[in-house]
């Protein structure tokens, strides 16, 4: 970001926000779907570029090449994903998976809690590229939660764990990017602005879930949870950083166990009467089927052979991701493509990249859950499990490209619009707005903001690291009084936060859910809780500073 | 032509947009990464201008699409 020309002030700070505003009114304001104001969001981002930043066709042709060259690590998530739903659906897993549950606890609030939360947060730990999100929406659905809401509730409840999920990739892309002067001190102001994004998601939860009884209700497990969650995280950064996330999400995926044999959480929660996140709530929604003797003796399929491609998801993640050795040589294999150096007449200059953003297609997360969807295939045709879906004639494959597609388009419209406005400033102009009119109270308070505006613009914590980490520590360096390590615990908090909003995450979720077009109605939802979070973390960024 | 096919071309031209531009521009061929940018931004404005051969769902055809109760 340095050594440009950037125009400042407010107009060329207003004219950048542009392609955001289009982008949220089409969204959020005429509920338009995300594959129909994507585009545009991209065409205006394209315009301001050309028009207002001085940018050449050949350095947009370069963004727009490297945005969907992004797309591709989102995307092979969503096709594997999609494939595994409706290999899970076709062979009636989730009916078993249902009855499964209800067998381990009757109390539906605990499970949304187990799934939505535990369960996204800790394969957050071991993958990341949105699976947690595409695994675990389908299962809410499978208990009886709302596509909406089961998109929601994954989206809010794992964000926490971006930052150091997935062997801490977003702590490590902001240490590769600025000189941190004290990690240790950063490390840990980050768990504890991180730790209080994961108490608000847990209890986030709950309310959707049924209101302020449910949150009563509930409010025991939460704190259990996130006490695990993030106070482990925590007093991991003295240790073990990189493998915080997944020793706490593995440690709260192992408490599960008891709290569902206490008596609170193992029979139906009593006085919740209103649960608008559930389909059974009178509105002529699909009931909730209550588990009869008959059915809880396994049905058609089995428990565990339901949990089949779960299992060995997980299995497949932990082995080559948790294990060092294994994973340094599955990594070896990288492919990319290269990109030249590009310019802007601001001095905006993009280096030579041969590769860009190589892709190692061992460790991905899409390769785990594409072989766990294949073995399940084979093994559920195998045991003729698998059936027609009664809904369509097509056949899996058929079905497969025609639920990928649009969401595949919207993802690659976003992204391309992220690098469009990266490589002609405008993302810069819109950061460094944000930074030039702070005191350094205010700036501890925007730090976040900042991380957020990265996420939502890039659907990455990582990318927002990289993006903002520079920009965060040249603030520091300036403003007398703000801490770097603050300013950089206020973008790693950020950062993970604003993946909430992030329209392909959305898009991810409502593909994965098959609820396509309802990318505003999601972004509805989850907004007041990210502008909450961001403002109570804001507040403990400065907190923080001050001390 | 159908709407599914229709998504299904404007996937492929952002498959094919992909290497042109790269190699397009990491060669100086501005011909090739002209037709890629063309065909990223045809491939991307296909579903925009669905929006205007069929009229707007119908919110109703989405169960969840309805407020929360308050």
């Amino acid at each position: 970001m340095e050594g440009n020309q950037l125009p400042s002030g407010l107009v060329p700070w207003l004219i950048a926000l542009l392609p955001i505003v289009v982008l949220l009114v089409l969204l959020v304001g005429l509920r338009w779907k995300g594959i129909e104001a994507g585009p545009l969001g991209m065409i205006t981002a394209a315009l301001v570029a050309l028009l207002a930043f001085q940018t050449p066709l050949e350095t947009l042709a370069v963004a727009g090449g490297k945005g969907l060259w992004d797309a591709v690590f989102i995307l092979y998530v969503v096709w594997a994903a999609l494939l595994l739903y409706l290999v899970t659906v076709r062979a009636g897993a989730f009916e078993a998976l249902r009855t499964g549950f209800m067998g381990f606890s009757r109390n539906e609030l605990f499970l949304v809690l187990a799934i939505g939360w535990v369960f996204s947060s800790f394969f957050q730990g071991i993958a990341g590229f949105g699976a947690p999100i595409a695994i675990t929406a389908p299962l809410l659905i499978g208990i009886g939660v709302r596509p909406v809401y089961a998109v929601v509730i994954p989206l809010i409840a794992h964000t926490w764990a971006k930052m150091f999920g997935t062997l801490a990739v977003g702590w490590l892309a902001m240490l590769n990017t600025v000189e941190i002067a004290d990690p240790t001190a950063t490390a840990v102001q980050t768990a504890i602005l991180l730790w209080l994004v994961n108490l608000l998601g847990g209890l986030v939860v709950a309310w959707f879930y049924g209101r302020g009884p449910a949150v009563r209700h509930g409010l025991p497990m939460i704190l259990i949870i996130s006490t695990i969650h993030g106070g482990l995280q925590l007093g991991l950064m003295y240790i073990n950083p990189i493998l915080s996330t997944f020793i706490a999400g593995t440690v709260a995926l192992v408490a599960l166990y008891p709290l569902s044999r206490w008596q609170r959480y193992a029979e139906p929660a009593t006085g919740i009467t209103e649960r608008p996140a559930m389909m059974d709530q009178g509105n002529g929604l699909q009931p909730v089927r209550v588990p009869t003797a008959a059915s809880l003796d396994g049905g058609s399929m089995s428990l565990g052979l339901a949990l089949l491609p779960y299992i060995l998801l997980t299995a497949l993640a932990t082995l080559a991701l948790a294990i060092r050795p294994i994973n340094a040589a599955l990594s070896s294999l990288r492919v990319g493509l290269p990109f030249p150096a590009v310019q802007t007449g601001y001095g905006v200059a993009r280096e030579a990249t041969m590769p860009y953003s190589p892709f190692a297609p061992l460790t991905h997360p899409g390769t785990f859950v594409l072989i766990a969807a294949l073995v399940s295939l084979a093994v559920y045709r195998a045991k003729g499990c698998e059936r027609a879906d009664p809904s369509t004639r097509d056949s899996l494959w058929r079905n497969l490209v025609k639920d990928s597609v649009p969401s595949s388009l919207a993802i690659a419209s976003f992204l391309v619009m992220s690098k469009l406005m990266d490589h002609s400033g405008q993302t810069a102009v819109l950061a460094g707005g944000l930074a030039a009119v702070a005191t350094p109270a205010i700036y501890a308070f925007a730090a976040n903001w900042i991380g957020i505006l990265g996420a939502f613009m890039t659907s990455s914590s990582t990318a927002s690291n990289i993006l903002f980490s520079p920009l965060q520590a040249q603030a520091a360096e300036a403003l007398d009084g703000l801490s770097q390590a603050s300013a950089l615990a206020g973008q790693g908090a950020g950062g993970a936060t604003g993946n909430v909003i992030a329209p392909a995450n959305i898009v991810l979720g409502t593909s994965t859910s098959r609820i396509p077009g309802q990318e505003g109605v999601v972004l509805r939802r989850v907004l007041p809780w990210t502008v909450v979070t961001a403002a109570l973390t804001g507040l403990l960024t400065v907190l923080l500073n001050a001390l | 032509m159908r709407r599914t096919t229709l998504l299904d071309l404007a996937f492929v031209l952002l498959l094919l947009a992909l290497p042109l531009i790269s190699f397009g521009t990491v060669n100086d061929w501005a011909l090739m990464w002209l037709v890629g940018l063309l065909l990223l931004v045809v491939g991307l404005l296909i579903p925009p201008a669905l929006r205007l051969r069929k009229p707007v769902s119908d919110a109703s055809e989405y169960p969840d699409v309805e407020e929360e109760p308050s």
